[in-house]
């Protein structure tokens, strides 16, 4: 029962309070105003005290929301609308959880407005129920030090701390602390796992337990951000992939970059370095690591003179550049020597320089014997002679540059000095000394040391020079000691020496060729004096009759008037004959022919007629070495010399003296050619036959030597007439053209002569052969053309060709050049001689240059407008004319007419196109005052004149424009007429009597009339 | 006044039929013809400055047509037809609306020529029957018979009779209300070897009698003897219609003669004999080409139309008067296409010794773009009567075989004696073009203002020639001398 009334009481309160709330209120709503705390009613009545702020809306009529009848207040109420708080019970976790109490134990109500239902005492509140104990530094600092969220969207003590909610992860709290910038995985991860509460700082955190990257040295001491936060937040980085690969580089620019090598590069910057020093330069370098160990000088030489840096860069170990270098000598050391791969039997491969060199010293320690490390031993002067001095070769006897070196020689073994000395024995005998060696004869003291005893040294054989007759009789001084010096070398070895030391006498008695021969080729080493000469290897050989002097030289060789510088003198014999080219006969022989043969055949050889057995033999003459051979019909008279060549009247110098033979012929016109003898012997009957060209040609142009009067072919392009086309067919019958002629030739018998001389040359010669067919057919200019300039020879009718244009006194262009050419040039009743069938075109225009088109053309203005069609035609067409109607522009209507209708009876207008009057003078209204029409007129419309009569000072209105010009400007006058009615009018107005206008002085008849109704007032 | 008259329906008839026949009768024939037709607008608009009956607006609109046929060698005789009809409709010219205050439309229908002719060029006579006009004798149309003869082979020699038919505007319409008319006429004619040599001559006598008691005003009249000085025009009118109507004889002269290309003579001349000897007018002038690049003329004018009668009214600025004038004009060809022109006049009135002369110079390109322009600008100074003004033109024109373009442009200043100055300024362009061989047409335009006026007016024509006679050429290029 109690129950009932209670609840019953609530419900009333609940309910009924709205009808006595205020009606303007909206009961329930949660978006009412702060500060609106106006109880419920039945609150008041019933409850013990108002709620508190947020609860305030509960107080009309929800009673049960929070209370169960009967029952108090159950959790499950409170947390019906606090479900935050019910989830995290759910969740097991936060305070509300951990707490076993009810909601109302700690949260009360109906104690006002202003009740704070979760004051937290932070001295008494055990923090560690929230799930979150308050360690190290947590538990030193306020409570709103991390609760600093407000209540905020909460109706009540917005600014009120919120302690629900928090979270309870490092992040919450700490994120903005946080100086990692984790990515997101790691970001996941609790400060608290490097981190305490206890002190920040100092994090538990094993690098290479974590991460794999043990932190050494200089790695342990820098800070974490040093590598992971190179550039702040945003270049966070916690994994490095490229760890593994680049190592060291990850994280360290790459120094030397290229310029260590490859298995210094990719990262492993330990090799050389370590993180262990306390600073990265390397202090201590194994240089064996590099497969090069450092002995002797170069364990003190600074490594930049090894590895020098690159042009332009410090030479200092930070640029230096590490690489390029091999571990032999010469990836440092210029090869001085200049070896190229010389191998030596005894030291190997020369070019390695630990063949003889150590790094103890370049010079110092030298492996190097030069008579126990080589095949040569050096002695005697060899031994101050430098390096270079011989290991450097000859080229073209001389020492070749430097810098081509030389270590092998092969040829030693064989040349021994020569391979390095050049011979001084000259060619000749050095082939005989070649056989021996220098050292047979020197020694390497010096050169000059010379020994010869016990040398075997044999003059005849080991020389150039063999010793006989008297040679053999003197002392090696008497030749090879010339004032006072020792001479072995002697010149003139071609000339067996002789002259080296004997002085010749024959200087201008021989040709220079014996003069230069050798004395041998005459003496003996037995008896100078004693002559061997063979005559054969002169110039003349001693043959035939002159084989009887053979033993006489002098016969020939008579005494001159030089003597010989002997002892005794003696007359010099000669041996310099001036005609070698006639077989030197005439050095002794007379030549009695001098003007008996031409200058082309004259000569001093006899030998090309006689031989030197018998002087008559003639029989070897050979006439075909003359200019005219012997051939055909003159064959047969070759051995009758005599059929040509006549006795003359002029006598030779022979004893007794005989009359001459005729052997000069003079070709005519030739220059003493072959076959132009012909004249000499036989007559020339074609005098006068040829022209000039042909006149003058040898005989043997047509004639020929096997028969005079068979003709050989004639090429006929040598003339002046090409023989082509038509004229082809009669090639082979020459008497077709070069017909017969009165005129007889004077052979034997006289025959007649064919003609060979054609006028007509400047014409082609057509005119010689061909009838004159357009005499008085053509106009002079034309008459006086070649037949060639229409005419060819192929085709001589049909295949015309003529330039009208030039040749023409009419030039057919246009429309002229599709007319044929029978259509101007008329048939006429003339024809052709060679065609009789074919008549003759016209070809002369009388009065073409006076009558003009008319020659042809009808003159349709029947030679009104004169004989010359071309002045307004062309012969583009007759529709086209040019400048028609020069004067007077035809527009308007004008282009409409006929020409009739301005040319009646085909009237010339010339001249007056501009006088529109002298056509028009029928027309003309204003009766000749003014003359000039096209001021006003038109041609496209004669009433409608360009004259503005409302330009004037009277606009023809109303009336005045149904007017003839004339009623107003009757007297001719066309200006200065006045513009008052009056002044036409005045009549008008004299005959008005009511009102009488005269009387009345009316003068501006205006004023009541007007132009449309004169005639009574307006 | 007289309101046109429109042919009669029987005479539109007749005239229809023939033209009809003889149309289509030259074909069947094979005869040799030739003829135009031509139609075209006209429109302008005017606005004067002064306000008439209310409107300022003077505007003009006419319709016309031609249609000109000839016709020769027909029949056995070899003879020649010739037709030329012409009609003009003008909206504002036909008659008079004086109640309503404005002008009402007319058909203006003319018979210009219809006759039947035997041509000199057929035989050693002449002869024409119909309606046609004599050019040797200045007759714009006689209604009746013409018959020559060949004097020789340069004279011809003829004469006719007739009547003179009514004139309107220059127009011929009508056989009513005709005088009767006769004249003889010679003409001389010399065509040298070529075109640039020729002479031409003709004289004539024409006499008019007048068949009409009352001569309509505008139209000549004759008079026995002057008025004496101070008759007032009243007492003119009345003695002029005491005056029997007298016999109008006149003797017409025409000379032209070239004698080379490089010099030329022409005369004109009206005298009148009956009812009184006197000059009416003369025109006379020489041209001479001295050099290849100079050449001149010189003119001379006599007119004096109003021997007979002339108005005393002293309110007449300028009274009647006889005038003349001397003329010269001088070119000179600066280069190939390029020529200088100056032309200078000076008169003088016979009454009152008034003088008017005039100096103009032009400077003309005609071989532009090869041959294809022409132009031309000019400067000038006139004195007239009762003015003194300065011109100023210019002008280019646009040749080809199938376009012709045409302008010009003139500015004056016009100081008018009585103070008053005034600024004309006239602007013409004008196109023709050949659409075919046959066919042309023409529009043209045409501004004109002034502190009085403002005028636009257009003008289209198209014109068709047929016919079996060769075509006129057409012209290529500009003129080579531009004679505009």
């Amino acid at each position: 029962m109690l129950r009932l009334l209670t609840a019953c009481c609530i419900m009333l309160s609940c309910w009924g309070a709205p009808a006595l709330a205020d009606p303007a209120k909206d009961l329930g709503s949660e978006s009412a105003k702060e500060g609106d705390s106006s109880e419920g009613v039945f609150n008041k009545l019933l409850a013990p005290g108002p709620l508190m702020f947020a609860h305030r809306s509960l107080e009309h009529g929800a009673c049960l929301k929070c209370h169960d009848a009967g029952k108090g207040v159950p959790d499950a109420k409170c947390l019906t609308c606090h479900s935050d708080i019910q989830q995290s019970i759910r969740k097991r976790k936060s305070f509300h959880a951990m707490t076993k109490q009810a909601c109302i134990g700690c949260h009360s109500d109906h104690k006002g407005r202003d009740l704070n239902s979760t004051v937290v005492s932070s001295k008494t509140f055990d923090h560690s129920k929230t799930g979150f104990i308050l360690h190290g530094a947590h538990a030193k600092i306020k409570c709103v030090k991390c609760h600093t969220e407000k209540r905020g969207a909460t109706m009540s003590r917005s600014s009120d701390t919120r302690f629900f909610g928090k979270t309870q992860t490092c992040n919450g709290c700490h994120r903005k602390d946080d100086i990692h910038a984790f990515p997101p995985q790691w970001a996941a991860k609790e400060c608290s796992a490097c981190h305490s509460d206890a002190t920040w700082k100092g994090a538990e955190f094993d690098h290479k337990k974590a991460t794999g990257y043990a932190l050494i040295g200089d790695h342990a001491k820098i800070k974490c951000a040093t590598c992971h936060l190179p550039k702040g937040k945003a270049s966070a980085k916690y994994k490095f992939p490229e760890l593994p690969k680049q190592q060291c580089l990850t994280c360290h620019v790459d120094f030397h970059k290229d310029h260590l090598q490859g298995k210094f590069q990719g990262g492993n910057c330990l090799q050389c370095h370590s993180q262990g020093q306390e600073t990265w330069k390397i202090t201590h370098f194994d240089h064996q690591i590099t497969g090069f160990s450092l002995l002797g000088k170069h364990q003190t030489t600074a490594c930049v003179d090894c590895h020098k840096p690159p042009k332009g860069a410090k030479t200092d170990l930070k640029h230096a550049n590490f690489t390029g270098l091999k571990s032999d000598c010469a990836s440092c050391h210029k090869d001085f020597h200049g070896f190229r791969g010389e191998t030596s039997p005894k030291l190997g491969v020369l070019a390695q320089c630990k063949t003889c060199h150590t790094e103890a010293g370049w010079k110092a320690d030298l492996h190097f014997n030069h008579n126990t490390s080589t095949n040569y031993p050096i002695d005697g002067k060899h031994i101050g002679v430098k390096c270079f001095g011989c290991h450097v070769p000859l080229v073209k006897g001389q020492k070749a540059p430097d810098t081509a070196r030389k270590y092998e020689f092969p040829e030693l073994a064989g040349k021994t000095c020569e391979t390095c000395h050049a011979s001084p024995h000259l060619k000749e005998s050095a082939e005989v000394f070649r056989k021996n060696k220098c050292s047979t004869c020197h020694t390497t003291q010096g050169w000059k040391s010379v020994n010869l005893n016990g040398s075997g040294f044999n003059h005849s054989t080991q020389t150039r020079f063999p010793l006989t007759g008297d040679h053999n009789k003197i002392s090696c001084a008497s030749c090879h000691l010339k004032n006072g010096k020792s001479v072995y070398k002697f010149a003139n070895a071609d000339k067996q020496f002789c002259v080296s030391c004997h002085v010749t006498v024959h200087s201008n008695q021989f040709e220079p060729k014996l003069v230069a021969a050798s004395c041998a080729t005459c003496h003996d080493t037995v008896a100078f004096a004693n002559l061997r000469y063979n005559h054969n290897e002169s110039r003349f050989k001693i043959t035939g009759a002159h084989e009887k002097l053979a033993t006489d030289c002098v016969k020939c060789h008579k005494p001159s008037a030089s003597m010989l510088p002997i002892k005794p003198p003696k007359p010099a014999g000669k041996f310099i004959f001036e005609h070698p080219q006639s077989g030197f006969c005439v050095d002794c022989h007379k030549n009695i022919h001098k003007e008996q043969f031409s200058p082309a055949s004259a000569s001093d050889n006899c030998l090309q007629c006689h031989n030197v057995k018998s002087f008559k033999d003639l029989s070897g003459f050979d006439h075909d070495k003359t200019r005219f051979k012997l051939v055909e019909a003159h064959a047969d008279i070759k051995t009758n010399c005599a059929k040509c060549h006549v006795k003359t009247h002029q006598m030779l110098e022979t004893t007794p003296p005989r009359p001459a033979a005729k052997f000069r012929f003079d070709a005519p016109g030739v220059d003493g050619s072959a076959g132009g003898f012909c004249l000499s012997c036989h007559k020339n009957v074609h005098i006068g036959q040829f022209d000039e060209q042909f006149a003058k040609k040898p005989c043997l142009s047509c004639h020929n030597q096997k028969t005079f009067g068979q003709r050989s072919p004639f090429d006929h392009s040598q003339t002046k007439f090409q023989i082509v086309g038509a004229h082809a067919k009669f090639k082979n019958n020459c008497g077709e053209c070069h017909v017969k002629t009165n005129k007889l030739l004077a052979t034997s018998p006289p025959k007649p002569a064919n003609q060979f001389l054609f006028a007509f040359e400047s014409r082609g010669y057509c005119d010689a052969c061909h009838a004159k067919e357009h005499v008085k057919q053509f106009h002079p200019p034309l008459a006086g053309q070649v037949c060639t300039t229409c005419h060819n020879q192929n085709n001589f009718a049909k295949g015309l060709t003529f330039n009208h244009h030039k040749l023409a006194r009419f030039d057919v262009k246009n429309k002229h050049v599709e007319v044929k050419c029978v259509e101007c040039h008329t048939p006429t009743t003339a024809t052709y001689k060679q065609s009789p069938h074919h008549p003759k075109g016209k070809f002369i225009f009388d009065g073409l240059l006076t009558k003009d088109c008319a020659l042809c053309h009808k003159d349709p203005h029947a030679g009104r407008f004169g004989p010359k069609c071309s002045t307004c035609h062309t012969d583009a067409g007759w529709g086209a004319t040019a400048g028609f109607h020069k004067d007077f522009i035809l527009t308007g209507v004008h282009r409409l007419l006929d020409c009739n209708q301005c040319h009646t009876d085909n009237r010339q207008l010339s001249g007056t196109g501009d006088d529109c009057k002298l056509c028009h003078q029928k027309d003309d209204v204003h009766l000749g005052s003014q003359p000039d029409c096209k001021s006003c007129h038109i041609q496209q419309f004669w009433s409608a004149p360009k004259f503005q009569h409302a330009m004037t000072d009277f606009p023809l209105r109303g009336a005045h424009r149904l007017l003839e010009c004339g009623e107003c400007h009757a007297h001719g006058v066309y200006q200065g007429k006045s513009a008052e009615c009056v002044s036409c009018h005045l009549e008008d107005s004299l005959l008005v009597s009511f009102p009488n206008h005269k009387q009345a002085g009316f003068s501006q008849c205006e004023t009541c009339h007007n132009q449309f109704q004169f005639r009574g007032k307006k | 006044m007289h309101s046109a008259r429109p042919l009669s329906m029987p005479t539109r008839r007749c005239l229809w039929t023939l033209f009809a026949t003889v149309v289509h009768a030259a074909p069947a024939a094979a005869i040799d013809y030739a003829g135009h037709v031509n139609a075209g607008v006209f429109s302008a608009h005017e606005k004067d400055s002064t306000p008439f009956t209310g409107s300022d607006q003077n505007d003009s609109l006419a319709a016309f047509g031609s249609l000109y046929f000839d016709a020769a060698k027909i029949g056995p005789y070899k003879n020649q037809f010739t037709l030329d009809l012409r009609d003009k409709y003008d909206y504002f010219a036909g008659a008079l609306d004086a109640n309503g205050l404005r002008l009402i439309p007319s058909n203006e229908p003319q018979l210009r020529q219809l006759a039947v002719k035997h041509p000199y060029d057929q035989g050693s006579y002449y002869w024409a029957l119909g309606r046609f006009p004599i050019a040797d004798a200045a007759v714009l149309g006689n209604d009746g018979v013409d018959v020559g003869i060949k004097a020789g082979a340069k004279i011809k020699i003829g004469a006719f009779a007739g009547l003179f038919p009514e004139q309107r505007h220059g127009q011929t319409l009508q056989l009513a209300k005709e005088d009767h008319q006769a004249g003889a006429y010679a003409q001389y004619q010399d065509q040298g070897p070529d075109w640039q040599r020729s002479t031409y001559a003709s004289t004539a006598l024409v006499l008019r009698q007048p068949v009409s008691a009352v001569q309509p005003p505008g139209t000549y009249i004759e008079r026995a003897q002057p008025l004496p000085d101070g008759a007032t025009t009243q007492q003119s009118e009345t003695a002029d219609s005491a005056l029997p109507l007298k016999n109008y004889l006149f003797w017409y002269s025409n000379i032209v003669h070239q004698p080379s290309e490089q010099t030329r003579f022409t005369y004109l001349s009206h005298v009148d004999v009956e009812p009184s000897v006197h000059l009416r007018n003369l025109w006379a002038s020489a041209y001479h080409q001295w050099t290849a690049r100079f050449s001149g003329t010189l003119a001379a004018l006599r007119i004096d139309a109003t021997e007979y009668k002339r108005q005393r009214d002293l309110r007449d600025i300028l009274p009647a008067s006889a005038y003349t004038e001397g003329r010269a004009d001088a070119r000179f060809k600066l280069d190939k296409g390029l020529m200088l022109e100056g032309v200078s006049s000076i008169g003088v009135r016979g009454s009152d010794q008034k003088n008017a002369a005039s100096v103009n110079a032009k400077l003309v390109a005609t071989n532009l773009q090869k041959g294809r322009f022409a132009a031309f600008a000019g400067a000038g100074y006139r004195k007239s009567f009762n003015s003194h003004d300065l011109i100023a033109r210019f002008g280019a024109s646009y040749f080809t075989a199938k376009v012709d373009v045409d302008f010009t442009q003139l500015a004056m200043i016009e100081h008018r004696d009585n103070g008053e100055t005034l600024h004309p300024l006239i602007f013409d362009l004008s196109l023709t073009t050949m659409l075919s061989t046959r066919l042309v047409g023409s529009l043209t335009f045409e501004l004109a203002k002034d502190e009085k006026a403002l005028l636009t007016s257009a003008l289209m024509t198209l014109g068709y020639r047929f016919g079996s006679r060769q075509l006129t050429p057409t012209r290529e290029r500009a003129p080579r001398l531009e004679r505009l």
